[in-house]
């Protein structure tokens, strides 16, 4: 392993960490869904389970960075592939990549949905019109809107601002989540995402 | 006067927690404790009966309804929701 592979394998553990965190309260979520058929409580299940889904497949991706070197798998993937020639990427990679994506934008349309049923009359789902990585951040940036509005517990809105930052720095940082192949800098953001998640799901054990 | 918002899952907290209060109760006392109109309460009773969270228990010609053993479980675990709403700034 090489100390290039730490940051992702740290944003690794952190995110699998997290994953647990998160399917736990959506699990919960679950439960009580069964008891109530209370139909907020399934739409919240769904939402913490696929943002747990979405962080796992991440951090399983990541997970692979820090012994790329060894698997010297010839990829090219038009210009860009060469400039990573001899790591594990290519469209293998950006399935589940892509999966993790709309997993994690579904998660915020439901959570933000939630919090939309009761604070605001308009639905949010205009948020597919934007390109995936301004639409993540969007989405998170009304989820810590709402949840402020709604006066969640400082801790909460913290957790999603997180989430938020993670999209701000992708972009910020020239990141399209899209890009993953190609930046080995992605690690960064999830992190923070990982992180995000955390602590809202810490928060409400 | 303002309205309190209850979803389904806080109006059975609500009921269970009066059982577990004050129960064993008759229909109309849990109506008053869980704030319900009576045709409401008596399909959520049936559903909670039918889950095996609430029992009816007959005392002379009254019919009474309690808490069973899984109801206690169903309880804890809808007030550890409603914290968990609490948490998210959520109205249970």
């Amino acid at each position: 392993m090489t100390i290039y592979g730490i940051g992702p394998l740290v944003s690794s553990i952190v995110g699998i960490v997290a994953t647990v965190t998160v399917i736990v309260v959506g699990y919960r979520f679950l439960r009580a869904y069964i008891i109530s058929t209370d139909t907020k409580l399934l739409v919240l299940s769904i939402a913490f389970i696929f943002l747990g889904f979405s962080l796992l497949i991440a951090s399983l991706l990541l997970l692979t960075m820090p012994f790329r070197d060894l698997m010297h798998v010839d990829y090219s993937w038009g210009r860009h592939g060469r400039i990573h020639k001899g790591y594990w990427y290519g469209y293998g990679y950006s399935v589940p990549l892509i999966t993790h994506l709309i997993l994690l934008l579904i998660s915020y349309i439901l959570l933000s949905g939630v919090y939309g049923v009761e604070r605001v009359s308009k639905p949010l789902m205009l948020i597919f019109a934007f390109y995936l990585d301004v639409a993540l951040m969007g989405a998170a940036f009304i989820l810590v809107v709402l949840a402020f509005k709604s006066k969640a517990k400082p801790i909460t809105v913290i957790g999603y601002l997180l989430l938020t930052l993670s999209h701000v720095l992708a972009v910020v940082l020239g990141i399209s989540s899209l890009s993953l192949c190609y930046v080995d800098a992605y690690w960064i953001p999830l992190i923070v995402r990982s992180l995000g998640a955390l602590i809202i799901g810490l928060s409400l054990r | 006067m303002t309205i309190r918002y209850r979803s389904r899952a806080g109006i059975i907290y609500d009921i269970l927690k009066t059982l577990k209060d004050y129960g064993p109760l008759p229909a109309t006392r849990v109506m008053y404790g869980a704030n319900l109109p009576y045709d409401r309460l008596r399909s959520i009773l049936e559903m909670l009966k039918s889950k095996g969270y609430v029992e009816e228990v007959k005392e002379g010609d009254k019919v009474l309804y309690k808490l069973a053993r899984k109801g206690f479980e169903a309880l804890n675990y809808l007030e550890k929701v409603k914290r968990m709403f609490d948490e998210l700034g959520l109205k249970f």
